[in-house]
C-alpha cells in the first residue's frame, strides 16, 4: 500500500509493525458490522423516547447505546483474538522472515520444510487448547450473531444535538478513517493490479488451472459448508422443539473455530500421509478442510434466522398441517433463501481466499489463485502479483455478489 | 358438538386452569376475563398446542385430545403472524387446505366475501393488518374445519372493519355449522355477535 499511495515516511512493508497494521485493517469491517448489528437492535421506541426526552449524546450513550454494545464487545474481542492468533496468510506474507512468526507459521514449516511431524502435531495441540480455551470464552456471551446479516436500517430520527457541527465533523472523521482503513488496500490492490501484466497473467495456462481449482474448491466447499450448516441448524430446531438441550451442539460448533486451517490440515496430513500420497489427495483434502473451516461461520448465519422463523411458523404450520417435504419447499427454504445464499457466499469466499490449507496441500499439479499468487510473489514478480490480486479479488467479491443477491432475489419474489 | 370436559392444565408455577363447556354447530361462544385467567390456553389445548392433563376434548362425540395438532377438526386464527411473508395472500391461502385442492373461483369468491377481493398476489408485508387478519380468516373458514378457534383476531382493528368481519363469520358460521370459539377483550364484540359468553376468573 504505501508503494502504491508513494507517501514517504510509511513503516517497512514486512515485519512486526506491518502485521499488526495488516490485522487491523482485516479486522475492523468485521468489528463494525458486529457493532452496528448490535445498535440497530436497539428498540425504535427507546430512539424515539430518546429523542423526547431530549438526552444529550453522552446520556443516549450511556443509557441506550453503551448497554447494546457491551452486550457484544467481549465476545468479538474474544473473536478478534481468535481469528488474530490463528491468522497465517497475513504473517507468511508480511512477516518477513522468522523473527516475526507464529504458532500457525511454524506449525506449516514443521510440516512441510522440516517434515518434523511430532512438532508440528505438539505445536498443533498447543494451538489447539489455547483457541478451544478462547472459544469456550466465546460462547459464554450472548448477544447479537457475530455473523448474522447485516440489519435493515431504520427510519431516520433526529436526536438532540446530532445536527450541531462537532457532532456532525466527529461522525465525518471517524466515518473518513474507517472508508481509508477499510478501502485503502483494496483501491492499492485496483491501482497496482492494472497495468500491462494483467494480459500477461490472463495469458498464463498457470492462472487458468489455478482459476478453475479455486473456483471448484470455492464453490463446491461453499454449498456443502451451507448445506451441512443447514441441516446442523434443522437439527437444532428440531430438539428445540422438542425440548431437547442443545447447548452440546453450540459448543461442538463453535469448537470449530478453535480448529484452525492448519491445526485441521496438520491433522489430516499425519493421518493420511502413512497410507496415501497426500498431494493425489490435496483437491479433496483442501475442499474438505475448507468446508469445515467455512461451516462456523454458515451455521451461525443460518441458525439464528430458523430459531426466530419456527418461532413464529412451528404453532402456524403444525396448526395447518403443513409439514416435512411441503414446509422445506414453501416455507423454510424461500424464507430462508437471504441467509442460505449470505452463508454459501461467505463460505465460498472464505474458501477462495483461503491460504492456510493450500499451503499445505498445494503442489505444481495443484494450485490455487491465492497459493499461485504467493508464489509469484515469492518470485518478486510484483507486477504480476498484484495483476493477479486483482482478479482474485473480483472474483471472491464476484462470488460473493452473486450468491447473496440471487438468494435475496428468491427471498423478495412472492411465491404464488 | 364441541365438547369440552373436565379439562385440566397446569402451568409452571403451580397455576392450573379447569374448563368445561360445549359448543353446537354454528353457534358462537366467547370467552372473556382479565388476562392471565387460560384465554388462550384454551384455545392452544384445543388446537394441540398444549398438553392437557387430564378431561377430554370431542367434536360430535370423537375425542380428539390426543391427536396432533394437523389432524384435529380444528382452525385458528391467532391475534397476529397468520401469514408467511414471503407466499402472496392466495398462496397463504391455499398452502394451509391440504388434502383437496381449492379452485380459483372459490378463493375469489372468499376474498370477495371478506372485502379482500384484489389481495391475491399481494404479500403480506404490502397490505394492513386488518386486511392480513381477514386473509386468514378467508384460510380458516376455507379449510372447512367445524371449529374455528379466533385468539382475539380482530382486535387490532376499528369497529367498522371487525363488524365487516363479524358479518362475514356469522353468516360462514351459520351456513356451514361452525362452532366457533371467541377469545375477545372487548365486551361489544359478544353483544355485536349476539352470542353467548364464558367468563373465565
Amino acid at each position: 500500500m504505501s508503494q502504491s499511495v508513494g507517501l514517504p515516511g510509511l513503516p517497512p512493508i514486512y515485519g512486526i509493525g506491518a502485521v499488526l497494521l495488516a490485522h487491523v485493517f482485516f479486522n475492523a469491517p468485521l468489528m463494525m458490522r458486529v457493532l452496528m448489528g448490535a445498535l440497530s437492535g436497539i428498540p425504535a421506541a427507546h430512539w424515539r423516547q430518546s429523542a423526547q426526552w431530549g438526552l444529550t449524546e453522552w446520556q443516549r450513550f450511556r443509557l441506550i447505546e453503551w448497554p447494546a454494545l457491551g452486550q457484544v464487545i467481549p465476545g468479538l474481542l474474544a473473536l478478534v483474538f481468535l481469528l488474530c492468533f490463528t491468522s497465517f496468510a497475513l504473517v507468511l506474507i508480511l512477516g518477513g522472515g522468522p523473527a516475526v512468526t507464529t504458532l500457525e507459521v511454524s506449525i506449516y514449516t514443521a510440516l512441510r520444510f522440516n517434515f518434523d511431524l511430532p512438532r508440528a502435531a505438539q505445536l498443533a495441540c498447543l494451538q489447539l487448547l489455547i483457541c478451544a480455551l478462547v472459544v469456550i470464552g466465546l460462547t459464554a456471551f450472548s448477544g447479537p450473531s457475530w455473523a448474522a446479516m447485516p440489519a435493515l436500517l431504520q427510519r431516520p430520527l433526529h436526536q438532540r444535538g446530532e445536527q450541531q457541527w462537532p457532532s456532525r465533523l466527529t461522525d465525518y472523521l471517524i466515518i473518513t478513517m474507517f472508508v481509508v482503513i477499510a478501502v485503502l488496500p483494496l483501491v492499492a490492490v485496483i491501482v497496482r493490479g492494472i497495468g500491462p501484466h494483467l494480459a500477461g497473467v490472463l495469458a498464463w495456462p498457470a492462472f487458468w488451472r489455478a482459476l478453475t481449482a479455486s473456483l471448484c474448491v470455492g464453490l463446491a466447499s461453499g454449498g456443502l459448508a451451507t448445506l451441512l450448516a443447514f441441516m446442523m441448524a434443522t437439527a437444532r430446531t428440531r430438539r428445540v422443539r422438542a425440548g431437547r438441550s442443545v447447548w452440546w451442539l453450540d459448543v461442538a460448533v463453535s469448537l470449530y473455530l478453535a480448529v484452525s486451517a492448519i491445526v485441521l490440515g496438520t491433522g489430516l496430513f499425519i493421518l493420511l500421509r502413512p497410507v496415501a500420497n497426500i498431494f493425489t489427495l490435496a483437491p479433496a483434502l483442501v475442499l474438505l478442510a475448507n468446508m469445515l473451516v467455512a461451516l462456523p461461520f454458515a451455521y451461525r448465519v443460518i441458525e439464528g434466522r430458523m430459531a426466530a422463523l419456527a418461532a413464529t411458523h412451528d404453532r402456524l404450520c403444525a396448526g395447518l398441517g403443513i409439514r416435512g417435504w411441503r414446509r422445506l419447499r414453501w416455507i423454510t427454504l424461500p424464507a430462508l433463501a437471504p441467509e442460505l445464499g449470505y452463508a454459501a457466499g461467505l463460505s465460498a469466499a472464505l474458501s477462495l481466499g483461503d491460504m492456510t490449507v493450500i499451503a499445505l496441500f498445494g503442489s505444481q499439479q495443484f494450485q490455487t489463485l491465492p497459493w499461485l499468487l504467493y508464489q509469484t510473489m515469492a518470485r518478486y514478480r510484483s507486477g504480476e502479483a498484484a495483476a493477479l490480486a486483482l482478479l482474485l479479488l473480483c472474483l471472491t467479491i464476484g462470488i460473493f455478489l452473486l450468491f447473496h443477491l440471487m438468494s435475496r432475489r428468491i427471498g423478495n419474489q412472492p411465491h404464488a | 358438538m364441541l365438547e369440552v370436559q373436565n379439562l385440566a392444565f397446569s402451568r409452571s408455577g403451580g397455576l392450573r386452569f379447569h374448563y368445561n363447556f360445549q359448543i353446537q354447530p354454528a353457534e358462537i361462544l366467547a370467552v372473556q376475563g382479565p388476562s392471565g385467567v387460560g384465554k388462550t390456553t384454551l384455545l392452544d389445548l384445543i388446537a394441540g398446542f398444549e398438553t392437557p392433563d387430564e378431561g377430554s376434548i370431542s367434536w360430535q362425540g370423537k375425542a380428539f385430545h390426543n391427536e396432533m395438532p394437523w389432524d384435529r377438526p380444528v382452525s385458528t386464527v391467532f391475534q397476529s403472524d397468520n401469514l408467511f411473508d414471503h407466499l402472496t395472500c392466495a398462496r397463504n391461502v391455499s398452502i394451509g387446505i391440504t388434502g383437496t385442492s381449492v379452485s380459483q373461483q372459490r378463493l375469489d369468491a372468499a376474498f370477495a366475501e371478506l372485502g379482500i377481493d384484489g389481495l391475491q398476489t399481494r404479500l403480506p408485508g404490502h397490505i394492513s393488518g386488518g386486511q392480513q387478519q381477514r386473509v386468514a380468516l378467508a384460510r380458516a373458514l376455507l379449510r372447512d374445519q367445524p371449529v374455528l378457534l379466533l385468539d382475539e383476531s380482530f382486535s387490532a382493528l376499528d369497529w367498522d372493519m371487525r363488524t365487516g368481519c363479524f358479518d362475514a363469520l356469522k353468516a360462514l358460521c351459520g351456513a356451514r355449522g361452525m362452532s366457533v370459539l371467541l377469545v375477545s377483550h372487548d365486551n361489544r364484540d359478544a353483544d355485536y355477535l349476539g352470542c353467548k359468553v364464558m367468563r373465565l376468573e
